[in-house]
Formats: structure tokens, C-alpha cells, sequence
């Protein structure tokens, strides 16, 4: 790179507030780096044959961000797409924070990319002018060119030199989204082409040289450890135990090695005693208590309780729902080096400033003696947001300085230590007169998953997320208990969402059943007014042909949820066999219209809504986190479930788009499935699902 | 202990505990990683490779049962219908995060390869390999575009 020390300082202050470090390579990208390439700003690099790299700063785990944010610079920029690339950010600090969730990459860095999109093109244009000694206003860009009526045209490649020392422009102007060619196109994602030849990289896939493996055991049971450690031992030739946090690490010259031999190891666990008596009855029981208690007060409209005294008909229903793990197909793993004065890591993280605090933690080290190198994630849902497994890797790197280690957890371990989707019951009180709803009370309780990083929360936020009914009903009143039961909860795609729409949804049903109406029209009753919530509702009715089910025997049910910004309803065409005893229910085929305001890449969006269709269909039929013992009962895709292709149905999406806002995507298709399959049932059945998972609540 | 294998073409001695399963060889000894580990236990797929064109989970696949078979990676993948499959797989944008499309793309080829006209049944029997992100329609679609290019 040809930027000196004064010019980088020049741009540190000046880019849009941002300060600068140098932008590093990534392992991947060090084979494609250009013999001359410069920089504007931390985000973008063009070369000299104007091949575009933009710098992404979300962690790629599907949702195909690699793509989408390149997109938008790329149309401010007026760039030729076919020369866009992306890069992995690769340092920290001076992008903003590093997390990647809720949905919001795309509501969160729009106006950013475009900002930087058209201050690139500005700088370039305006290079230009300089060298042709023109007015700017003369100039034309477009393709990755600029053009002069009778000067000629210049290709960005020619003009990134001089454009890089010019004064950076404060307030660049933003094409009208009438002139987009990129954004709202669904361009050939970016990534795909190395998932099919099989080159991308996962963690797991980095070579370091003189790297050594690690396999890694936990206690079982929650809150315990290792009570033996000192007796065991290994034959140094077939590999190295290593002490750590609640468990046992064995590294080796292989991943397979490292397993066999911490298998040999006569491991004794202990625990808190009291652990042994934490099994699901007892976790139930805690919510039951948990729902009758008042808890924290986070709605209230009207007078609840005058409406529940003075209803002709009040009808209750309670609803549960179980631990849930995250599963993703690569497990959680990290390759850590550490010496006295360094740590080195790369990690499929969805948080690499978390790594770093991790790292920093254990060796004691400065942040600015920690290198991340943040790879493409083999799926995430929530679950490499959390640091546990870069803190195992950093206290085993640490054992043997110098020395790479790439630690991959078995299937076991993850499925037994994870972060789970809380376990959570909701109570709910309808009031009903002269044919109306008159009163809706709810409370939820469940394990509090910010009290991890906000001791004493309450309400949780995120326990309550989603559970404010989104219907014009005259008095409400929502309250949530935290509910503390022992086994650790942490961010499970759609988090509060993912129990509290199947609440929700579910009791609208069971109100609209106790009104005879339609529950379709009895949503859109009580959205009146929401025009663009009725015309989601309408749109997915279409969709579904809502009412006739294709499928002879069949039923449809339906939800909606106001989720990440965006408003959401889905349409389930189910049927149920009792008889099939593994798969009692069918999901013929599954509607979703999203009101997302804007579609940057339809393409994946319409992808992000299938696949949570079938990710939150997975847990609603047969996701349950089974404690007995105060451990984990599950242990692999046997026993934890995931379904396959054929236990799919197809799922049909349309986006609605034209708002003023944005909203987000990646996890707003997962809530409402459960609900809607659970719907369909009950119309079909009569009789409601109140326990998740629905397989075995129809089996019980 | 000793063993000569041929991936993608190319033989390969290794020097390696014969319960070694193939994966690991393929990943560690070969550094090929096209092929991931997922379960270890032969449920999840992404550790699918061909052998003598058969789809196989290496996870569980000793080094000492290879002998002078034919082993295929994503890597090496590069017949017809594979490259045919891998065109469709872009074509409908099935992937996401990718990890399990290296094994889903194996087992396709190897589908296709032998039954050029999949029914749906034939299809779902074939392609048992999971993907948590939930590509399976698009995987479906791959297959049926597939058929579609390898019959133009």
C-alpha cells in the first residue's frame, strides 16, 4: 500500500468521523492482495485495474451480509459490480462495536455504506476534475468511470491515487432511490462460489503452522468440575491434558487423537449437590410459580382487572415452552496462539470484540497485543456470540506458549454446553363482552438472560420482547418474572421472540375460538386502523388461499408478529396423524409475507425467511433441551433433532417493501411458525397446543 | 502405520493410526477441509465424500478400509453432472452459510448420476444430509435444474 504515516493520520480524522488503523488481510485474502492498492478510508480499497474491496464488518454466517453491504456501497459508489468484492474485516476498534445480531446489519449500516459509497465517488469525480482542469459538475460517473463530455473517461483504477489525498467531502450527495441499479437486485451472492467448490474457510479450516488440536469436556452437570485432574495422565507421545474452566482439555497432534485419548482419561466430575434435583418437573413447577406471581409491570393500558370483573366471559390458558439448544452445524471452535506477549486468534465469531475480551481476560494481556481473525461461521443463530469457547481455547493456548491450538468441540459438547433458549411459561387472562375483548392480562416467566450482563434486571428486555400483545385491546396489562433456575440461557435466534410470539398468537386463537370468529379476520379486527399490518394479514391470506387448505384433511392456521421493525404473518397448511408416531404432524406448505420497508437483496431475504421457516419449525415440532440430573439428557442430532429435507415443506415468500423504515430479516421468519402449525392443529383438533414441542405434546 | 490413498485423482501416503477416521486424514494429513466435521456419528452429512462414487460418511470410515478405492472430495469434484450440479447450486443461490453444501453437492451428483430423473421420493431418500439454516427447498430446486441443464 502506498499510504504514508501523515496521509493515514489525514484520513483518520476526516472519513466520516471514523479513526484509522491499516486495513489487514485476512488468510483468504492474501493470495488476491494487488501489487498497488489504496485505501479510502477503513472500508473500501480500489486497485489499479478498479477492482473494488469493500470491507465487511458483519460477521457472514448466511445471511449473506458479504453481499448486501458491498451492494450499497457499490450503488452510491456507481461502481461496475462485476469488479466488487468483499473482505472480512479484520481489526477491531475502529468500526463500531463488532456484534452481529438482532437482525440489524441492514437497518443499522445503509445510510453508513451509502455515505461511504458517495464520498468515494466524490473524491474520484473530483480527482478528475483536477486533472482535466474541469468543473466537477461537468463529469458523469458510472460502471467504476468517470466521464467528460469531450475530455474522455477515466477508470476509477486511474483516478484512486490522486483521489485518496483529496480533501474528503462532509456531506456527499445520495442518489434518489429511483436510480438504483444495484440495490433491490438480487446479484449473485458473493460467497456462494467457494461453499460450492469447497474452499471457504471456516475456523476450523485455518492451517497454522505446527498447529496442534484440542478436544474439550465440561462438566456435565451444570456448575461443576473436574474433581480428579491430578490422577489422570497421558503418555506424552499421544497427547497433553490441560486444566480448564469446569473441565479437561486434551491437545494432540490430530482433532481425532485428541478425542480418543481425553475418551481413554477416567475423568471424575463433581457438582453441587442440589444440582441433582434440577430436572424438568422441577424446572416446570419454578415457572408455575413464577406465572402467578405479579412480577415486573412493563404494559399497562386501561384497568385490566375492572375488565375481567365486569366480562360477561373470562377464559384462561397458560402455554410452555422448553429449554432450546442452538445446533448450528459447525460446532463452536477456535484456534488460539498465545505467548507472554501475545494472543492470536481466528474464530467463527458473530462477536470478535467478545473474543477479544475473552482473550484479554485470560492472558492478562493489552487489547493492542490481541489479533482476531474473524472467519465466514458454518451457521450461528445466536450461539457464536457467546465467548465461552474462545475463553477454553486462550486457557489452553496458554498452557503451551507459542504453540497454535485449534480446538473444535465435539457435537456432545455443544448440545450439552450451550447458552439455551430459556425455558419460559406465559399465563393470560382474557375478558370477553358483548362479543369483544375487553381485557388481556399476561405474564411470562423464565430465566432472565440479561441478568448475565445487567444484574437485577427487571423486567428482562429481552424476556419481554414480543410480549406486548400488537392488537387494539382496551385494557392490557403485561408483566414478566425472572425466574432463576440454573442452566445457562443466551441468545437463541428471534431470543424473547422465539416463546413469546407462540404465546401471543396462541391465545389470540383461543379468544377468537371463544368468539367464534375467524381468526384471521379476528386479527385483522383488532389491527384496524394498522394499515400496513392488515395488508400483511391480507397478502398472506392471499398467498395461502386462507380458508381452503390445498390438501384434503388439512388445516390452516396463521400468526403475525411486529418483529426487528418489520411486520410479519405466516400461514401453516398443516395435517396431524397420531398414528404416525414420528411424524404426527404434516406442514404441507408454509406463506410468509414480510413488511420489511426495504429489500436490498430480495433474493436472500426470501432465503433468511425459508430458512428460519425451518429452523423455528425444527424446535416447534421437536426442539426440547431435556434437563434430568441437572445435566443435559441430549447429546446429538439422534436425540436432538433437526429435520431433513424430507420432513420440509416448501415455504412461499413475498416481500412487501415501499415504507419509509427498514426492517430486519435474519430472525423475524422464526417466531410465528410455531404458532401458526400450532393454530392449524387446533382448529383441526379443537384442542390447543399448550406445550411446546408439539410432537410430543400430541403423543403424550 | 503406512496407507496410500487416491483423492481426486492423486495418490497420497500417509502415516497414520489405522482407526484414523477418513475425515481427519482428508482434513489434517491432506488439508483438504472442503470436507467438515459435523456429528461424528453419521447423522448430519457434511462429512460426505464418494467412494468408488458411493456417498460415504468419513466420519466413521477408518483409513484401514480404504484400500484402493476411489475417494472423491468437494475439492476434486469435477465430472459433468458435478460440474452441472455445482452451475445449479448458483443458479438457485441454495446456500447460506455453506458449511453442509460441500456433502448436500456430493450427494446430488451422485443422485443425478444414477437417476437422471429424480422423483421427489427419490430425491428425499438421497438427500439425507441436514442443513440448520434451512436450504432444503433450494436444494430441491438445485436438483430439478439441474436435470433440467443436463438434459439441454
Amino acid at each position: 500500500m502506498n499510504i504514508t504515516m501523515k496521509r493515514r493520520t489525514f484520513i483518520k480524522t476526516t472519513i466520516l468521523g471514523l479513526t484509522g488503523l491499516t486495513l489487514g488481510c485476512t488468510e483468504q485474502e492474501s493470495d488476491s492482495v494487488p501489487a498497488v492498492s489504496h485505501e479510502l478510508g477503513l472500508w473500501l480499497n480500489i486497485d489499479e485495474d478498479s477492482k473494488i474491496t469493500v470491507v465487511v464488518v458483519r460477521t457472514e454466517m448466511g445471511q449473506g451480509v458479504t453481499t448486501s453491504l458491498p451492494m450499497i456501497v457499490a450503488e452510491e459508489l456507481e461502481a461496475n459490480w462485476e469488479d466488487v468484492g468483499f473482505k472480512v474485516m479484520a481489526e477491531l476498534g475502529d468500526y463500531g462495536e463488532s456484534m452481529t445480531s438482532g437482525s440489524r446489519t441492514i437497518r443499522e449500516h445503509y445510510e453508513k455504506m451509502r455515505g461511504i459509497g458517495a464520498t468515494a465517488k466524490e473524491m474520484l469525480i473530483q480527482a478528475a476534475a483536477n486533472r482535466w482542469q474541469v468543473d466537477p459538475g461537468t463529469l458523469t460517473a458510472e460502471n467504476s468511470t468517470v466521464t467528460h463530455p469531450s475530455m474522455g473517461s477515466l477508470r476509477y483504477g486511474e483516478l484512486v491515487e490522486e483521489a485518496a489525498l483529496l480533501p474528503v467531502p462532509e456531506d456527499p450527495q445520495l442518489k434518489d432511490p429511483s436510480q438504483f441499479k444495484i440495490i433491490g437486485t438480487s446479484v449473485p451472492r458473493l460467497d456462494s462460489p467457494e461453499h460450492i467448490e469447497g474452499t471457504s474457510t471456516f475456523s476450523t479450516d485455518i492451517v497454522v503452522p505446527d498447529m496442534l488440536y484440542a478436544a474439550v469436556a465440561q462438566s456435565p452437570v451444570f456448575g461443576g468440575d473436574v474433581s480428579n485432574f491430578d490422577a489422570l495422565s497421558l503418555d506424552p507421545a499421544v497427547g497433553t491434558i490441560v486444566k480448564i474452566t469446569s473441565g479437561i482439555a486434551v491437545v494432540a497432534r490430530s482433532y481425532w487423537e485428541a478425542e480418543k485419548a481425553l475418551a481413554s482419561l477416567d475423568v471424575e466430575f463433581e457438582h453441587p449437590p442440589e444440582m441433582e434435583a434440577l430436572d424438568n418437573a422441577a424446572i416446570t413447577a419454578q415457572l408455575e410459580a413464577g406465572v402467578e406471581l405479579e412480577g415486573a409491570v412493563f404494559q399497562a393500558v386501561g384497568d385490566v382487572d375492572e375488565a375481567l370483573d365486569n366480562a360477561d366471559d373470562t377464559f384462561t390458558q397458560t402455554y410452555e415452552v422448553p429449554y432450546l439448544a442452538h445446533s448450528p452445524l459447525e460446532p463452536p471452535s477456535c484456534i488460539a496462539q498465545v505467548t507472554s506477549t501475545s494472543c492470536e486468534l481466528w474464530v467463527a465469531t458473530q462477536a470478535a470484540s467478545y473474543a477479544l475480551e475473552a482473550a484479554v481476560s485470560v492472558t492478562g494481556l493489552d487489547p493492542s497485543a490481541v489479533t482476531i481473525h474473524s472467519t465466514l461461521v458454518g451457521g450461528a443463530f445466536g450461539r457464536k456470540g457467546e465467548w465461552d469457547f474462545v475463553t477454553l481455547a486462550v486457557e489452553i493456548a496458554k498452557s503451551m506458549p507459542g504453540t497454535p491450538v485449534n480446538v473444535i468441540w465435539s457435537r456432545k459438547e455443544d448440545i450439552q454446553h450451550d447458552f439455551y433458549r430459556p425455558a419460559f411459561m406465559a399465563k393470560f387472562s382474557g375478558a370477553i363482552k358483548d362479543g369483544q375483548v375487553t381485557g388481556w392480562k399476561g405474564t411470562n416467566a423464565g430465566p432472565s438472560i440479561m441478568s448475565r450482563f445487567m444484574p437485577g434486571i427487571s423486567p428482562d428486555f429481552m424476556s419481554t420482547l414480543n410480549f406486548k400483545p400488537p392488537y387494539g385491546i382496551p385494557a392490557i396489562k403485561s408483566s414478566s418474572v425472572n425466574v432463576d433456575i440454573g442452566v445457562p440461557v443466551g441468545f437463541w435466534r428471534s431470543i424473547g421472540a422465539s416463546q413469546n410470539v407462540f404465546f401471543i398468537e396462541s391465545f389470540v386463537d383461543a379468544l377468537a375460538d371463544q368468539l367464534d370468529q375467524d381468526p384471521l379476520a379476528f386479527r385483522k379486527s383488532l389491527l384496524a386502523g394498522n394499515e400496513r399490518a392488515v395488508t400483511v394479514l391480507e397478502t398472506v391470506a392471499d398467498m395461502a388461499n386462507w380458508g381452503a387448505p390445498g390438501v384434503s384433511g388439512a388445516a390452516h392456521g396463521v400468526s403475525f408478529a411486529d418483529t426487528n421493525d418489520s411486520l410479519v404473518a405466516q400461514i401453516a397448511e398443516v395435517s396431524v396423524d397420531k398414528n404416525n408416531t414420528e411424524n404426527p404432524v404434516t406442514v404441507h406448505k408454509v406463506y410468509c409475507a414480510i413488511d420489511c420497508g426495504l429489500a436490498v437483496h430480495p433474493n436472500t431475504i426470501k432465503a433468511q425467511i425459508e430458512g428460519a421457516v425451518i429452523y423455528g419449525l425444527t424446535a416447534a415440532l421437536v426442539g426440547q433441551i431435556d434437563i434430568e440430573g441437572g445435566r443435559v439428557k441430549q447429546s446429538n442430532y439422534h436425540d436432538y433433532r433437526a429435520l431433513t429435507l424430507k420432513d420440509s415443506p416448501d415455504v412461499e415468500v413475498e416481500i412487501i417493501t415501499g415504507g419509509t423504515g427498514i426492517g430486519g430479516v435474519g430472525e423475524s421468519g422464526v417466531p410465528l411458525i410455531a404458532p401458526a402449525v400450532a393454530n392449524a392443529i387446533f382448529s383441526l383438533t379443537g384442542e390447543q397446543v399448550t406445550k411446546l414441542p408439539i410432537n410430543r405434546f400430541l403423543l403424550s | 502405520m503406512e496407507f496410500t490413498l487416491k483423492v481426486n485423482g492423486t495418490s497420497h501416503t500417509v502415516d497414520v493410526n489405522p482407526e484414523k477416521p477418513l475425515l481427519w486424514v482428508l482434513r489434517e494429513d491432506l488439508g483438504l477441509t472442503g470436507t467438515k466435521y459435523g456429528c461424528g456419528t453419521a447423522i448430519c452429512g457434511t462429512c460426505t465424500v464418494l467412494i468408488d462414487e458411493k456417498p460415504t460418511a468419513s466420519c466413521v470410515y477408518d483409513i484401514q478400509e480404504v484400500g484402493n478405492q476411489k475417494i472423491t472430495t468437494i475439492e476434486g469434484l469435477d465430472s459433468d453432472v458435478g460440474e452441472t450440479v455445482k452451475e445449479a447450486w448458483l443458479t438457485e443461490e441454495v446456500s447460506q452459510c455453506g458449511y453442509c453444501q460441500p456433502g448436500q453437492i456430493l450427494s446430488a451428483t451422485h443422485l443425478l448420476t444414477n437417476t437422471p430423473n429424480p422423483t421427489d421420493d427419490d430425491i428425499d431418500n438421497a438427500m439425507t444430509g441436514l442443513c440448520r439454516c434451512g436450504t432444503y427447498q433450494r436444494i430441491r430446486a438445485g436438483i430439478k435444474t439441474a436435470v433440467k441443464l443436463i438434459e439441454d
